[in-house]
């Protein structure tokens, strides 16, 4: 080793001491963030840099085989059908529910059950359900309870025109159905002008019932909700993180927390998905931040100077910006992988995207619980008296109307910390399974060792981002 | 190409680096400073500095080496002889109230 590789991780660990040490505290109250932190925020994104640089060095040294890449599940236990059959009645009861409140119910978006349901509960709360239990939304699913229903009854009565669907899916449609779909709910979420309307939000929710309903009885159930259900690929994407999972015949398995994801099949549209779900959550955080609001009246006046009244224009601009930061994670990723690139040209920039596409989930899991955490925390209370009073006409059907949501139930800094942890440690679980897959793609040692340091820069970009993002919220 | 390539992604860095530098130092936004890491290790990587590398090259081969070597690193001791009475003198060792003497107390 010569002289000047010596000195640098000394000097890089002096370094990070001494910005450890003296945090610039006279400017760390300077900082009137979402939480008011003891620490300058860019002093958690060093930190979150040095403890990602710290995995890194950990798993270079002591993962020296690769893990993850084989399957091992031990069987726990077997779902009774009856059982699951009562999950899809819940699952179609609910959606019914959500249409019902939010055609009947009062128009005031706070006081009917669908916005909350849709947006916290649905969109917030199954993504955390995935990740802890496995692919319940395969069994919850309305539009596949009702599809899979309609084409047990069809083969009954007609077994000859339902025994196959009738099209077949082109793979070069791959998932990017399930792409647009998913951008599309973001764009109803932050964009949308009239996206609290109860009425518009049951209108939209019936129409892709009626698409899902349709496409897989033309296609395939299964095909269709892997492919082409934006909500079906996003939840069962990020079930692959659990450590349950469960067969076709409801026998429950437990099995290596992220070993399925090394497992993802990368079509056409995969990596596209997993970025969408990151660079969406971006332009959450992004369209509340300073940064943004001093650049959207710039784009609005663009586009009304283009001859678009004040709605549409708004409605472009945000879309611009929810389009562009969905290209900016895929850019970020596509950098990486070429970095990756740079240290072998064993595989091609498209082979070595594919392999390291999983890598991802994990980050796209860390920002959506980053981001929505105290959503959930605080609006998901809500439901609790929504639920006695759906329509928000005054009912009482469970005794519960009259609670309300306890905005003290959890303090400013403990989501905060609640947020950086979730961020480093879903790096830290791509950092992993991107060191695992390197070991089993490359021969040499040091081939995979050169690719991470790469993966690592990805890695760190990603937290810092978040953590940027996050700390801008609110200031 | 690759070069030029290199010298002008090296370039941007050094910019961006540069101008949140300048910001974090002038106070006008010090968050500017969370970006820092994320551009100082592609600068590195840029340059094809892989820093540490070696070391772990070498923990790693280390820890490789390890796992290779068998389960128990005790080397197994020779077995103890135990010779077990047979005939005759099984006969005698059962019926003595008190066993006759090893083979090497006798020989001593």
């Amino acid at each position: 080793m010569n002289a000047r590789h010596r000195l640098l991780t000394p000097a890089l660990s002096v370094l990070g001491i001494a910005a450890l040490l003296f945090p610039a505290s006279a400017q760390a109250h300077g900082i009137v963030g979402r939480a008011d932190l003891p620490i300058p925020v860019w002093l958690f994104s060093w930190a979150a840099a040095i403890v990602l640089v710290v995995s890194f060095v950990a798993l270079s040294a002591l993962w020296t085989r690769p893990q993850l890449q084989s399957e091992r599940r031990v069987k726990l236990f077997r779902v009774p059908a009856l059982l699951a059959r009562l999950v899809s009645l819940i699952g179609v009861g609910l959606f019914a529910l959500v249409l019902y409140s939010g055609f009947a119910g009062t128009e005031v978006w706070s006081a009917n059950f669908s916005v909350t349901f849709i947006y916290v509960i649905f969109w917030v709360g199954m993504p955390i359900v995935s990740v802890l239990l496995g692919d319940v939304f395969a069994v919850l699913s309305p539009w596949r309870s009702c599809a899979r229903a309609i084409r047990w009854a069809g083969r009954r009565l007609t077994p000859r025109l339902f025994a196959q669907p009738p099209l077949r899916y082109r793979p070069q449609a791959g998932q990017w159905p399930a792409v647009a779909a998913l951008i599309g709910f973001a764009w109803l979420e932050l964009v949308y002008v009239e996206r609290d309307s109860p009425s518009k939000l049951a209108a939209l929710s019936l129409g892709y019932f009626l698409v899902m309903l349709a496409g897989m009885l033309l296609f395939g159930v299964e095909e269709w909700t892997e492919r082409a259900d934006g909500f079906g690929a996003y939840f069962s994407l990020l079930s692959r993180m659990s450590a349950l999972c469960a067969d076709e015949n409801g026998v429950v398995y437990a099995r290596r927390t992220l070993s399925w994801l090394t497992k993802l099949p990368v079509r056409p549209g995969t990596i596209a998905l997993v970025c969408a779900v990151i660079g969406t959550t971006t332009f959450d955080g992004l369209s509340n931040d300073v940064v943004w609001r001093k650049l959207e009246p710039h784009l609005q006046s663009g586009f009304t100077d283009l001859g678009l009244h004040q709605t549409p224009a708004i409605e472009l601009a945000y879309s611009t910006g929810l389009l562009l930061c969905v290209a900016l994670i895929l850019g970020v990723y596509a950098l990486g992988i070429r970095g990756v690139r740079s240290v072998s040209r064993r595989y091609s920039t498209t082979e070595l995207s594919h392999s390291f596409a999983h890598t991802l989930v994990p980050i796209g899991f860390a920002y959506v619980l980053a981001h929505y955490f105290s959503l959930l925390i605080w609006q998901g209370q809500a439901i609790g008296y929504l639920a006695s009073d759906p329509l928000g006409n005054g009912s009482n059907l469970f005794g519960t109307s009259s609670y309300q949501i306890d905005y003290a139930i959890i303090s400013y800094a403990a989501i905060w910390y609640v947020q950086v942890a979730a961020l480093v440690v879903g790096h830290v679980g791509g950092l992993t399974l991107a060191h695992d897959r390197s070991l089993s793609i490359y021969r040499s040692a040091q081939e995979a060792v050169r690719s991470q340091y790469w993966m690592l820069t990805v890695m760190v970009a990603f937290t810092s981002f978040g953590l940027w993002l996050l700390s801008a919220v609110g200031t | 190409m690759r070069w030029r390539l290199r010298r002008g992604a090296l370039a941007l860095l050094s910019l961006a680096a540069v101008t949140i530098a300048a910001f974090a130092l002038t106070w006008i936004d010090p968050t500017a400073l969370c970006a820092l890491p994320a551009l100082v290790l592609p600068m590195l990587l840029v340059l094809r500095r892989y820093p540490g590398e070696r070391i772990l090259a070498v923990l790693s081969e280390a820890r490789r080496r390890r796992r290779q070597r068998p389960c128990s690193s005790v080397v197994p001791s020779a077995r103890l002889e135990v010779g077990l009475p047979r005939g005759g003198l099984l006969l005698a060792r059962s019926l003595a109230v008190r066993p006759p003497p090893s083979a090497w107390l006798a020989a001593s």
